[in-house]
Formats: structure tokens, C-alpha cells, sequence
């Protein structure tokens, strides 16, 4: 085991993947500070200029967009009460009343000393937990894998808290648009319209650019103006007094940890949760609850060690599983199919130099992130006064540019296009995007998964009901679709109460 | 205000029966394939046409709708009528111009045309600007994608680009 961690830092110290490690780091920041574009956007737009570069490379350069967002996402969050990513919503609620009352640099120190330490306990976890979950994905065979894919889109439904019927449409659409081209199983291509494009299906990446890149763009473009109002938004006092504070306050960061840890494994659940959670796990614990919300730098502290311990462990169900833990990780899934690397069970035996790396760099990332941040907190913070209408164009050219460039298809820039508008549709009608790209992740290999379990059992769904992992699967999907009604069910036996 | 209401109930109906009508062409064109071609594709057209249905339901206001947003979306917003709808219109054209013309004029053309058309009368620049910023534009396209990348710029379909 411990060879392949020396391996995985190994390959992460040449010259180049530590260039590449730093430039996403950067990239990171930048898109993070930026409220609305996020992860999720940055790992979009850069994906197709990752094409000609190795798969290590590649990895490098993604993990140090994931790791420098949150630093990213906690400056906008506390100096603009914006977050830049919705998990970092929690850190405006004590983190801007500190800077309202002049103690911005504080909050910043905290939170970038939180972000590290949070970063360092989450892979740490990760690496105790990687080898287990490799041998647990052995007992899953295609029915397994079948019901799996199942959950995994339910899972994702029932997480967007409240919306559980809108995210099974999407997620149904999505794999609708995921069974266009050939089926290999068959051989019969499908609705392609006569395209000769479409022959190979909907190009995952160029849809997910669509999805998220260019659908925040276009919501910018509606919303208008600048993300900041102000320039005196953005002034900043002291920056370094707030460092300490995340090792004097130690419970609250190894708390934060451990919940961002465990939540970041549960596949469709993300940061949002992992933060709030933290957030009011520590207000609950506190003696003096009263002063959250008004600036306590414990409330910075708990939800931002949470985000970054979450970053790694949310590996663990994108990589064996195919299951995204979030919008950056089912972007991040687009970006390891591009690279040849098919998430599922093989994938934690198969490419174990690459996910230890992958793992260092993503821990490499949020310490320099941290670092780095707190350096260029001043100009990254200008980044938000830049009007919106310059913003849009920059964001669509190299959106569709990016696009065509992945395999120089005309085709793409279409298919970025169109996804583009639906997903602006989708932020606008209130879908979620989420259980849609997953569903476009999932949905080739769960009717290969459907297709080969039948040829197991000659036909017989009954299958599913003599295999013991199947039965659990099919439980803990009958529990998840039933969890909403029990749910109302027993708030209003509250509420008559 | 009249239009903000229209869109309002504009955006109740229209996603779900969008989704309705998507589930139900598939499913028409499904049926032409062989069976086992279509074995799974048809369970799940079946399965989002009945979800569509709920949703429209849910989009009545009826007691039965109001139940299924109760129990299964209870935390729904109607977010499409608070902006204006020319201006998500607009958005929408805009970027379908630039596909548009990626497609028919080709990237080296059309991203100095689209920046320079977006900053001057959507984003009210000066001419100089607006032509500074096309020009730095273009220029940071053809130094990545052409010189660092090393790929041929996509010439555009009217000037011989395959599609």
C-alpha cells in the first residue's frame, strides 16, 4: 500500500504536473472567488484543453481546480456575502458579519488555515478508506452494477431536498439522452436522426460545458450588472490574525473534518450539506450560541474544514461507482472518460497510481490554495466588480471554442449550445442539473449492466431478488423513494400534534 | 405586469409538458427498433412519461397536484417570471449567434465579431474598446488553441469546413 502512495507523490513531483497542479490551483481561485461559475464551470471550460495532455497531467490540473475553489469560494463569500460556490453559502453567515466589522482579515487567516487542515484530515481519512472500498467493489457484478446506477440516480433525486419528482424527470431525460448512438450490445443505432454525428451519442463533455458553463453564463447575462456593488465591498484590514485561530479552536476544525469526510462519501449529497451540517453541529456544541450569525470565526472555521475534507472522500463514489458526490464531480467524470480512464469497480484496482495522485494533488492544491489566497485576496476579490457583460462573452467563447476543440467536431460547439439553453432552463424552471449528468455518466453502462443481466438469468428479473447484494441495493432503494412521503408524513403528525 | 403573469403560469406548464411531449416522441420512435434494442429505452420512456404526468398534475393546482408538490416537491421555486423575458430571450440568442456563427463563418471571424457586437451594444464600450478587446480576443484564442495546441482553426461551413 505504501508504495503506492510513495508512487502517487512520485508521479506528482515532476516539473511538469507540478506546473499544471499550480495553474489549476490558480484557475481555482480565480473561478471560485467569482460567484455563480464555481468548480463545476472552471473544470468544464478547461476539460477540453486537458485533451492532448497525458491523463496524470490532466489529473494534476483537476485537482488543483477542486482544491483551490474553496478558497476561492470563501473570499467572495466573506468579503461580498456572495459565495462562489454554495457550499461556501455558510461561511457568509458569521464570515461577512467579520468583515462588516472591520475584521476581514481575520475571518480570511481562519478560513484559509481551516480550508488546509480540513484538506490535510480529509485525505488522510481517504487513504484509510481507499483500500477497503477496493475490495468491496469486487462483489459487484452487472446486476450489482445495474442496480447501482439505479440508486446512484435516486440517491441524487432525493438528495436535491425537495425537488425528489423534478430530479427523477431529469435524471429519466438524461438517460433518454444518453440511450442516442450505437448500442453496442445490439448493434442498432438510435435516434440519431439521420446524424452522422450522433453516431457515437451525445458527446459527454461538450454537454456538460453546455450544462454548466454556459448555462451560468447566460444566467449572468439575464441577472446583468456586476457581482459586487461597490468597490468599498471588497476593502480589506488586516489579513494574518486569524491564522491561529483555526488551531485554537482544534475541536471545531477536527469535527468539521470528519463530517465533511463522511458526508463527501455519500454519493449526491455534496459541500452544501457537509458545511451546514458543520456549521450547526458547532452551533449546537457551542456555549454561547447566541453569537453565531453575528460573527463568531467559529462559524467561518467549521463549514470551510468541512468543504475541503469533503473534496477527497467524495472521490470514493465518483471513481468506484460512477456515482458523482456533486456538480464538480460529475463534471470531473467527464474529464476521466476524455482521458480514457472509465469510472466504476475497476477503475480502484486498475488506475491506483493515478487516484493516489490524483488524492495528493488535490491535498497539494488546498495548502497552496490556502497559502496563495491569502496573497492575492486583493485582486481576486476585484474579479467580482467586472461587469457581467464582459464576463459573458470571455465565458462563451471559450466555452464553444473549448468545445470543438476536444476532437475537432463542428458538431460539439452545437451540442454545447443546446445544453447551454437547456440548462439555463433548468436553473430558471428550478430542475436539477445534477441527477441529468449523472444520468448521461451512467446511463450507456447501466443498460450494458441491464442487457448482460438478462443474458445471466435468460430473462429472469427474479435475479435481483436472489443475490444479497441486489436485495440490499433494492432496500435501500425502496427506503430512498419512500424517505419524502415519510417525511411529510410525519411533519404533519408533528404539526397536529 | 400582465406579461409577468402570463409567463408565471407560462412556467408552471411548460417544462413538465415539455417532458411530456419529449417521453412520448421517444417512445414513438423506440417502438421502430427491435425489441432488444428497445427493451430498456422503452422502460425508462414509460417511466418519465408518468413522472412528466405527475408533474403536470402538480402544475394544475388542483388538490391532487397540490398533494403531489406536498409529498414529492415540496421545495420548488418559480424563479422563471422574476426576470424579464426579452432579456432571457436575448440571453438565449445571443449565444445561439455565436454558435451560429462558429458554425457558418468559422472561430477566427465570428469570436471577433461576437465580442466586439456583445461589448459595444450589449455592453454599451466605446468602438475603441469594443475593438481593443475583439482584437485581444481573437488573439488569445489563435495563441492557445492554434499556436500552443497546435489544431487547425475550424474554417466555418460557408468557407469549405466539413460538418
Amino acid at each position: 500500500m505504501l508504495h503506492l502512495w510513495v508512487n502517487g507523490v512520485q508521479n506528482l513531483l515532476q516539473a511538469r504536473e507540478l506546473l499544471f497542479l499550480s495553474l489549476g490551483m490558480m484557475l481555482g481561485l480565480f473561478f471560485g472567488a467569482i460567484p455563480g461559475l464555481g468548480g463545476a464551470a472552471a473544470l468544464a471550460l478547461l476539460t477540453p484543453l486537458t485533451y492532448g495532455l497525458e491523463p496524470f497531467t490532466a489529473l494534476a490540473l483537476s485537482g488543483g481546480i477542486m482544491g483551490g475553489v474553496p478558497m476561492g469560494g470563501s473570499i467572495s463569500a466573506i468579503l461580498l456575502n456572495a459565495p462562489g460556490s454554495a457550499p461556501s453559502a455558510a461561511t457568509c453567515l458569521d464570515g461577512h458579519p467579520l468583515a462588516q466589522q472591520g475584521k476581514a482579515g481575520m475571518a480570511l487567516g481562519a478560513a484559509a488555515s481551516a480550508n488546509a487542515v480540513g484538506g490535510i484530515i480529509g485525505t488522510i481519512s481517504v487513504l484509510a478508506i481507499l483500500p477497503i472500498a477496493a475490495r468491496l467493489v469486487l462483489l459487484f457484478g452487472p446486476p450489482e452494477l445495474f442496480l447501482l446506477a439505479v440508486l446512484g440516480l435516486v440517491i441524487v433525486s432525493t438528495a436535491s431536498r425537495g425537488k425528489t419528482l423534478r430530479g427523477l424527470i431529469t435524471g429519466c431525460l438524461g438517460l433518454l439522452i444518453a440511450f442516442i448512438g450505437y448500442d453496442d450490445v445490439t448493434g442498432v443505432q438510435r435516434f440519431t436522426a439521420g446524424s452522422s454525428y450522433l453516431w457515437d451519442g451525445v458527446h459527454l463533455v461538450p454537454a456538460l460545458i453546455g450544462l454548466f458553463a454556459l448555462a451560468e453564463s447566460i444566467n449572468l447575462f439575464v441577472k446583468g450588472g456586476s457581482i459586487a456593488a461597490d468597490a468599498k465591498a471588497v476593502s480589506i484590514t488586516s489579513v494574518t490574525s486569524g491564522l491561529l485561530e483555526t488551531f485554537r479552536h482544534w475541536r471545531t476544525v477536527l469535527r468539521g473534518s470528519l463530517v465533511g469526510t463522511v458526508i463527501g462519501a455519500i454519493p449526491g449529497v455534496g459541500g452544501t450539506v457537509a458545511s451546514f451540517l458543520s456549521y450547526s453541529l458547532t452551533v449546537q456544541a457551542s456555549k454561547d450560541p447566541e453569537s453565531f450569525g453575528k460573527g463568531n470565526i467559529q462559524g467561518v472555521i467549521a463549514p470551510e474544514a468541512a468543504i475541503n475534507a469533503k473534496d477527497g472522500s467524495s472521490l470514493i463514489p465518483t471513481l468506484a461507482f460512477g456515482i458523482p458526490g456533486g456538480a464538480e464531480m460529475a463534471v470531473f467524470l467527464g474529464l476521466l472518460v476524455l482521458h480514457g480512464l472509465q469510472p466504476g469497480p475497476l477503475m480502484l484496482i486498475e488506475h491506483q497510481v493515478e487516484i493516489y495522485g490524483l488524492i495528493w494533488a488535490l491535498t497539494a492544491s488546498c495548502i497552496l490554495a490556502s497559502f496563495i489566497g491569502l496573497l492575492l485576496v486583493r485582486p481576486l476579490s476585484r474579479l467580482t466588480l467586472i461587469d457581467a457583460q464582459v464576463l459573458v462573452p470571455a465565458i462563451s467563447v471559450i466555452a464553444l471554442v473549448g468545445s470543438w476543440a476536444i476532437d475537432r467536431r463542428i458538431g460539439n460547439v452545437i451540442v454545447t449550445a443546446v445544453f447551454g439553453v437547456l440548462g439555463y432552463l433548468m436553473i430558471r424552471f428550478d430542475y436539477p442539473r445534477l441527477t441529468m449528468v449523472v444520468a448521461l455518466v451512467l446511463g450507456g453502462g447501466a443498460e450494458r449492466n441491464f442487457h448482460q443481466t438478462m443474458m445471466m438469468s435468460d430473462g429472469d428479473l427474479s435475479i435481483y431478488l436472489k443475490r444479497r447484494v441486489c436485495l440490499f441495493l433494492l432496500i435501500a432503494l425502496a427506503g430512498l423513494l419512500a424517505a419524502p412521503a415519510i417525511r411529510v408524513f410525519r411533519s404533519s403528525q408533528r404539526w397536529q400534534r | 405586469m400582465a406579461t409577468m403573469r402570463t409567463m408565471g403560469r407560462f412556467a408552471n406548464w411548460a417544462p413538465a409538458l415539455s417532458a411530456c411531449v419529449i417521453a412520448a416522441a421517444f417512445l414513438t420512435a423506440a417502438y421502430r427498433y427491435p425489441a432488444a434494442a428497445r427493451a430498456f429505452p422503452v422502460a425508462v420512456g414509460w417511466v418519465t412519461l408518468g413522472l412528466a404526468l405527475l408533474d403536470l398534475t402538480m402544475a394544475t393546482g388542483t388538490t391532487a397536484g397540490r398533494g403531489i408538490m406536498k409529498w414529492l416537491n415540496p421545495s420548488i421555486a418559480q424563479t422563471a417570471g422574476a426576470y424579464s423575458f426579452s432579456t432571457q430571450i436575448q440571453g438565449i440568442l445571443w449565444l445561439a449567434v455565436l454558435a451560429a456563427m462558429i458554425v457558418l463563418i468559422g472561430i477566427l471571424y465570428a469570436v471577433p465579431l461576437y465580442v466586439f457586437a456583445s461589448l459595444r451594444w450589449r455592453g454599451g464600450r466605446s468602438w475603441l474598446k469594443a475593438l481593443l478587446a475583439a482584437g485581444i480576443a481573437t488573439a488569445g484564442v489563435w495563441l492557445l488553441f492554434s499556436v500552443a495546441l497546435q489544431l487547425e482553426l475550424y474554417r466555418g461551413y460557408l468557407f469549405g469546413g466539413g460538418l
